[in-house]
This record gives C-alpha cells, sequence and structure tokens, in this order.
C-alpha cells in the first residue's frame, strides 16, 4: 500500500545507456522489479535504480505507458484462472501506444518482461500473437522477415502432420 | 537486430497462449526454427492445451496433469497433438495412480461417496475405509491439498451416501453404514442425549452392520479444520445397500427381492414397499392424457413398486399435487404426482388421490439425488431443472422455477418431459437435463452394467405395446415400434452420425457418463429415441462452441474399472464432480463453461 509520501516521491533509474531518468514513485512501481529494488534500499531517494538491460529510448516508451497506467489498480497475483483461455483484445490506448516498428515492439516486450511489467508484457504478446493469427506460413515469413529454409518435401510433410487443427 | 526469433522461450510460450493450436502449428512451419521450437524445444503441451482451449472450448490442465512429465511421455503426447482425438483415449490408458501421483491424492485412494460443497471450491469425500476427507478443488490442479479428515465416529463406518443439506450451506447429511457388529453406536462420543432422544426408542440397543444411521457433518468455513459429524438419527436396523433419498433411507429386503422398507429419518417413519412388477398397465385414462403419457411412460409401469403401508406422522405438512388438477379426480395409478412437503423436497409418486395412504410409490429406487432437488436451480437455468433418476429402474422428478410443481409448470415447459422420457426409457442410469436458453443439455450417467445396445432387448418383454406414448411431435413418434426405443424419425440421422464415437464396443461393461447439447427444437422433433442410436451418442461430450450443432468433441469412457458412481454439483460454481468414470477416478466439469477441468 502506498502512502501519501510515496506519491510524491521521486525515484531515479539510469539505463544501460547510462542516461538517468527521474519519475514518479507511483510511475516506477508500476515494474515490480523496480519495486522490489526500492524496498530493498529503503528510503534512500538519492540512490538510482540501475537498469543494465534497457536503454533509454526503451524506458522512455515503456515509462510512457506506466505513466498513462500509473492509476490502475495494482496486478491480481498469478490465479488459479490463469489457465483460462486468453482474449486477444487490446485497449484503445494500449493499442495506439503499440503501434511501433517490430524491433521496438519486442524491445518493449522484453522490457516488460526485465522489469516485470505485467499488463505491459501481455499487451506486447497479445500485439505479436495478433499478427500471427489467422496468417499462413508464408506472409507470417513476410512479416518478420524469416526465412523459409524447409525443403517443400519437409514443409508438405509438416503440413500433413498438422493438418488436425486447420478448419475442417 | 532484435527479432521475433531472437525472443526468449518464455516470451514466445506467453504469446502463443494467444492463439489457437492451428496459429501455433503453422508458425510451425515458418522455418526450422520455430519447428524446433515449437515441437522440440517448447512444450508440446501447450499446443495440446491451446487446441483445447482456443479450438474445442475445453479447459484442460494439461500442465498440472502431467507436470512430471519425461522425455517418452513427451514424445507420446507429440503423437497425441497431431492426432488430438486420440486425447481421451491416452487418459484411459494412463492409470489412475497415475493420475493420482500427479495431482496428489494417496495411492489407493479410492472415492466411495463425494460431495460437492457450495462454492465448488472443496469437495468432501467419502473414500474407502470409513474417513470423510476435505479437498481443495482447483481449476489448474483440481485436488491440490487435503484437509484435515474427519473426527473419527468412534466405532467402524462406511459412507452409503452424502448429499448436500438442502437447508444449511456446509452441511451434508450422509448416510453411514456400521461395519463391526460389536461396535455399538452408543460407545460413540457424538450421539448426544438429544439425539437419541429423535431415535425410535425401538432402535437397537447395539449396531450391526446392518445397520445405518445418518449423520449431519458440517463443513467449516474456515480451512484447516475438520468436519464435524453428528448423528442425528439413532441407526435403525432396515438390511443393506441403503439408497438415500432426502429425507428417505430405502433398502431391500434380501430376503424378498422386490420388498424392502423406506425410513423417514426426519420423522421417523417406516414405509414398508413392494415392486408391483406383475402389473400390466393399461393405458392411462386421465383427462389429460398428454400428460400423464409424458410423464409416466406405460413401460415404466412394470417397475412400479406399491407402496404397501405409509405412515407419516404428520401428514399434514404434507400435500398431494397432481400435474393437472382438473384431472385429479381421473387420474389414474399411472399417472405421475409429486409430494410437495414443507421442507420443499420433492419425491415423485404415483398415487391415487381417493387412496392416497396406499399410494404407488413409483420406484424405490427414486432415492439416489433428489436431495438435490431441494436446492433450486441456479439463476442461469432458471426455468426448469429437470431430474431423472434410477438405480434399477427409473423415477422422475422435477422442479419449476418457483419449485412448486403445478399444473402450469407442466404446460409452460412440455419440454421437459420428453427428453426426460427418452432417456429414462432407454438407459438405465441417472439422466440430468438443463434446459439453457435455446439448447439442453443432457448428462447421462450410466450406473449399470447393461448393454446400451441390448437394453431393450432384454427388458424389450415387458415394455412391449408402449409404442404409442414414445417421441415428441406428433409426427415423430414411434408407431408401435414394439421394444422400449422405439424408432426415431429420419431426420434425427444427421445429428447421430454428428455425435457418433469409435468406439462401442465392450458393451457388457457400459459406459458411464456421456453429455450432449441438443437443441430445444430437436426435442421437439423427437430426437434420440432409437435404440440403435444411443450407441453412436455413447460417450459424446459436446462442448460449448458446438453446443448448437450438437457436434461431438470428446469421449470419455471406461470399461476397465468401473463405472461412474457418484456425481456432485453446485448450482453456484457451476462445477460437476464425477467419481468412478473408470481409471479417471474423479472428473471435474466446469459447468458454465461446459468443459472438462480436469481429471483423476
Amino acid at each position: 500500500m502506498s502512502t501519501t509520501e510515496d506519491k510524491t516521491r521521486k525515484v531515479k533509474l539510469v539505463t544501460s545507456d547510462n542516461e538517468e531518468f527521474e519519475v514518479d514513485w507511483e510511475v516506477a512501481t508500476r515494474s515490480v522489479l523496480i519495486k522490489h529494488m526500492l524496498e530493498d534500499i529503503g528510503e534512500s531517494e538519492e540512490q538510482a535504480i540501475p537498469l543494465p538491460n534497457v536503454t533509454a529510448n526503451v524506458l522512455k516508451k515503456v515509462l510512457e505507458w506506466c505513466e498513462h497506467h500509473r492509476k490502475d489498480p495494482e496486478p491480481a497475483p498469478e490465479s488459479s484462472d490463469d489457465n483460462r483461455k486468453r482474449t486477444l483484445e487490446i485497449g484503445d490506448w494500449d493499442a495506439k501506444f503499440i503501434q511501433v516498428d517490430q524491433e521496438m515492439l519486442f524491445e518493449i516486450i522484453l522490457a516488460a518482461n526485465y522489469l516485470d511489467i505485467k499488463a505491459l508484457l501481455d499487451v506486447g504478446c497479445k500485439t505479436v500473437a495478433n499478427m500471427i493469427k489467422g496468417k499462413q506460413p508464408e506472409e507470417i515469413r513476410k512479416m518478420f522477415n524469416i526465412v523459409n529454409d524447409f525443403t517443400p518435401e519437409e514443409e508438405a510433410q509438416i503440413k500433413k502432420e498438422n493438418e488436425w487443427a486447420e478448419d475442417r | 537486430m532484435l527479432t521475433l526469433l531472437s525472443l526468449p522461450f518464455e516470451i514466445l510460450s506467453e504469446i502463443l497462449k494467444y492463439l489457437p493450436a492451428r496459429d501455433i502449428l503453422r508458425l510451425q512451419r515458418v522455418d526450422k526454427f520455430f519447428y524446433k521450437r515449437l515441437f522440440i524445444d517448447i512444450d508440446v503441451w501447450l499446443i495440446l492445451n491451446q487446441f483445447l482451449l482456443h479450438d474445442c472450448g475445453i479447459q484442460y490442465d494439461i500442465h498440472g496433469l502431467f507436470s512430471n512429465r519425461d522425455e517418452q511421455e513427451i514424445s507420446r503426447t507429440r503423437q497425441l497433438v497431431l492426432a488430438p482425438c486420440r486425447l481421451w483415449k491416452h487418459l484411459q490408458r494412463s492409470s489412475q495412480s497415475e493420475f493420482r501421483r500427479t495431482l496428489g491424492f494417496p495411492d489407493g485412494y479410492r472415492v466411495r461417496r463425494l460431495a460437492l460443497l457450495p462454492g465448488g471450491r472443496r469437495l468432501l469425500v467419502a473414500p474407502s475405509g470409513g474417513s470423510l476427507d476435505l479437498w481443495d478443488v482447483h481449476f489448474a490442479s483440481p485436488f491440490k491439498s487435503a484437509e484435515s479428515p474427519t473426527q473419527s465416529l468412534g466405532y467402524r463406518w462406511t459412507v452409503d451416501d452424502i448429499s448436500l443439506h438442502p437447508e444449511s450451506p456446509n452441511c451434508f447429511v450422509a448416510v453411514v453404514q456400521f461395519s463391526d457388529d460389536n461396535d455399538s453406536v452408543e460407545n460413540s462420543s457424538v450421539i448426544s442425549d438429544d439425539d437419541k432422544a429423535h431415535g425410535d426408542p425401538a432402535a437397537p440397543a447395539s449396531v450391526s452392520a446392518s445397520h445405518c444411521a445418518v449423520v449431519l457433518i458440517s463443513v467449516p468455513s474456515s480451512r484447516g479444520k475438520s468436519p464435524t459429524l453428528t448423528l442425528v438419527s439413532v441407526a435403525r436396523r432396515l438390511g443393506r445397500n441403503f439408497r438415500y433419498c432426502g429425507d428417505l433411507i430405502v433398502c431391500d429386503d434380501p430376503a424378498r427381492p422386490g420388498r424392502g422398507k423406506a425410513w423417514n429419518w426426519r420423522t421417523d417413519a417406516v414405509i414398508e414397499w413392494h415392486c408391483n412388477r406383475d402389473t400390466t398397465c393399461s393405458k392411462s385414462a386421465t383427462q389429460d392424457e398428454e400428460h400423464a403419457h409424458h410423464v409416466v411412460p406405460h413401460s415404466l409401469t412394470p417397475r412400479n413398486a406399491t407402496v404397501t403401508s405409509i405412515c407419516y406422522p404428520d401428514r399434514t405438512q404434507r400435500t398431494f399435487r397432481l400435474p393437472d388438477a382438473s384431472s385429479a379426480a381421473t387420474t389414474s395409478a399411472e399417472s405421475f404426482h409429486v409430494v410437495e412437503s414443507h421442507t420443499r423436497r420433492w419425491l415423485p409418486e404415483l398415487c391415487q388421490p381417493e387412496h392416497a395412504a396406499e399410494s404407488d410409490f413409483h420406484h424405490h429406487s427414486l432415492v439416489m439425488e433428489y436431495a438435490s432437488l431441494a436446492r433450486p436451480p441456479r439463476a442461469r437455468f432458471p426455468e426448469f431443472f429437470v431430474d431423472v433418476c434410477s438405480a434399477n429402474g427409473m423415477s422422475i422428478g422435477y422442479v419449476d422455477k418457483h419449485s412448486v410443481a403445478h399444473a402450469d409448470s407442466f404446460q409452460a415447459a412440455p419440454l421437459l418431459t420428453r427428453p426426460v422420457r427418452f432417456y429414462a426409457l432407454a438407459l438405465d442410469g441417472v439422466i440430468r437435463v438443463y434446459p439453457h436458453e435455446d439448447v439442453v443439455l443432457v448428462l447421462v450417467l450410466m450406473a449399470s452394467n447393461r448393454s446400451l445396445s441390448n437394453y431393450g432387448e432384454e427388458d424389450g418383454e415387458s415394455r412391449r405395446g408402449s409404442g404409442s406414448d414414445w417421441g415428441g411431435d406428433e409426427g415423430n413418434r414411434s408407431a408401435g415400434a414394439g421394444n422400449n426405443t422405439g424408432s426415431a424419425s429420419g431426420s434425427t440421422e444427421a445429428t447421430h452420425q454428428q455425435l457418433q464415437t469409435a468406439d462401442c464396443d465392450d458393451a457388457e461393461d457400459v459406459i458411464t457418463i456421456f453429455g450432449f447439447v441438443i437443441p430445444i427444437e430437436g426435442i421437439y422433433e423427437g430426437r434420440f429415441t432409437k435404440s440403435a442410436e444411443y450407441d453412436h451418442l455413447v460417450r459424446a461430450f459436446a462442448i460449448k462452441e458446438q453446443l448448437v450443432s450438437a457436434e461431438e468433441v470428446a469421449v470419455m469412457r471406461d470399461s476397465e474399472e468401473g463405472y461412474l458412481d457418484q456425481i456432485a454439483y453446485d448450482f453456484v460454481s457451476g462445477r460437476i464432480v464425477l467419481s468412478g468414470v473408470g481409471s479417471k477416478g474423479v472428473i471435474i466439469l466446469d459447468f458454465d463453461e461446459l468443459c472438462v477441468t480436469g481429471s483423476i
């Protein structure tokens, strides 16, 4: 539970390329990783949090998301319903936010994973899943710039194996 | 440059969880990297899971079920993925101990009776051996942990039946059978003086194996505490093989087949009954012939039991209701009546109003499930709840949305009687019919060693001549087909073909459960009435996405280790727990999702 003091508190974050960001405690603690690190270092406001796996341009984007979602309720812990079917729906703001080039998209996903921001990770994964869903292998290759290294025979064999999953 | 291929394994897994199996497998064809990832590195169980979740709508915890899988298992699963229809066969092949080991049930733990607590999160289990256990029921892993077993009753006993107490949440009523002649109820510390005072003064001083008692089980709301047993009735010597139905505990007289006693443990009344097996029933001559036929098909009458004496200490608290009050005066003995009690417990009875004291007891085996009827159906099935159950024969009960059975309810829902009648006549088991919007889910629980295919032949003789009261609408009725199964309209053929399943052998050990959903209009068309078609229906379990088309999706069957013998359900949580389904042991169905959520 955050206090009023926490909400006015500033947090310093240092990226892998040594850029420093000063953000509100409420924004920074959207990241579970940062939250735990802040808990570890205690009241020391001067101590910067190093984020060696995140570059400045990616962190900037991540913080933009955190800023927008700063008032969101705490994410629920992993529930027993985690095994339920997941939907691919993304909110309007998030959909617009995630309209970035593929490299940035994957960077955001990696950063969200590293910083333990589950909601952002979900947005990224859903976006990629949306890009894949319903597409044929050739379309996927084209979209993600992947070279087909199967022989035609191999591909035909796999296709045959997987026929059961196709619409019948 | 960061690409899709550079994403770590766990993120790729996360992405795949949003995709149907079809898309995952297409991804596999993109390049060799993905092929390796998706079929070797990555969890093939995930693909199967996704197939079940997205493509089939089945929530099945594959991961939890086989968390200790090895390479051989994965290899085997890969084959399963290639042919997911083999899933159930695979599960059938897996031993009961394998499932139990994975999910935490001790080896050798055999579920004898079970009941779900309201909320569907905890399961009260009476295993073999005379104890009662509480289990946590989780979606991910159905049986995570056992809570403390119940206190002992003080003597050796086994639970003969458990049912949710109709009026007290978190309370169960259990029929306990004593297993040791040398132990006495009096030795039990749980019997209070009040308990004894409520008992019959003529009750035996000691309790032997031929005695049963009724125990109230109070399950604490907080976890970690043991359920409390309270003996609420002093044991009575009734005979073995008790069957429990709300207030009634019924047993057969081993010396005189077709006869027995029924004990109302609340009122302590004893009813003697006998089966009127020789009765040859003529067509009912009610004014409302349609109703009479719907409710009590003639072919049931050879199995009717006649209550030779009834003693209700407080008759004023019970009233007899007829399906159609206007026809009460002329309703014959074959008609169907519901006894309404102040406890809102329902018993189907055949009675002659003018001789109410000598009412025909529809069938003594109505005891199986009726306690559950005392609870009104949940809101999402607002209209009606129909229950047909039978151990040796058929009984029919029903409750309408006001928990009052009367003429209006029958007229408002003619569909109720039809599917019930079809299955009651054709199958020896417990049938539950859940009308919901424009479909009806039918769960059929087989508790018989009778072959589906020869059922009609076996009993056909006694059921002859009843063809005219078969079927739904006029156009589809069987016209004197001669046996109980009659013949269905040709229009149903396509549907049954859709439901056809591959394995219909081993008819001697019949299937224990199958469920399917049919459009309401199908009911009116008199579908599912042809005997040969039951073979195709057997083991079919239709899932949510394909309800309307009634297409078979999965099969649950096992003939090796028994049959389904227990069902527990909770309308609030929408969970159904089935036990004894062959080697599966226990299967959990999520009724909200109409899917299987786990099994052991």
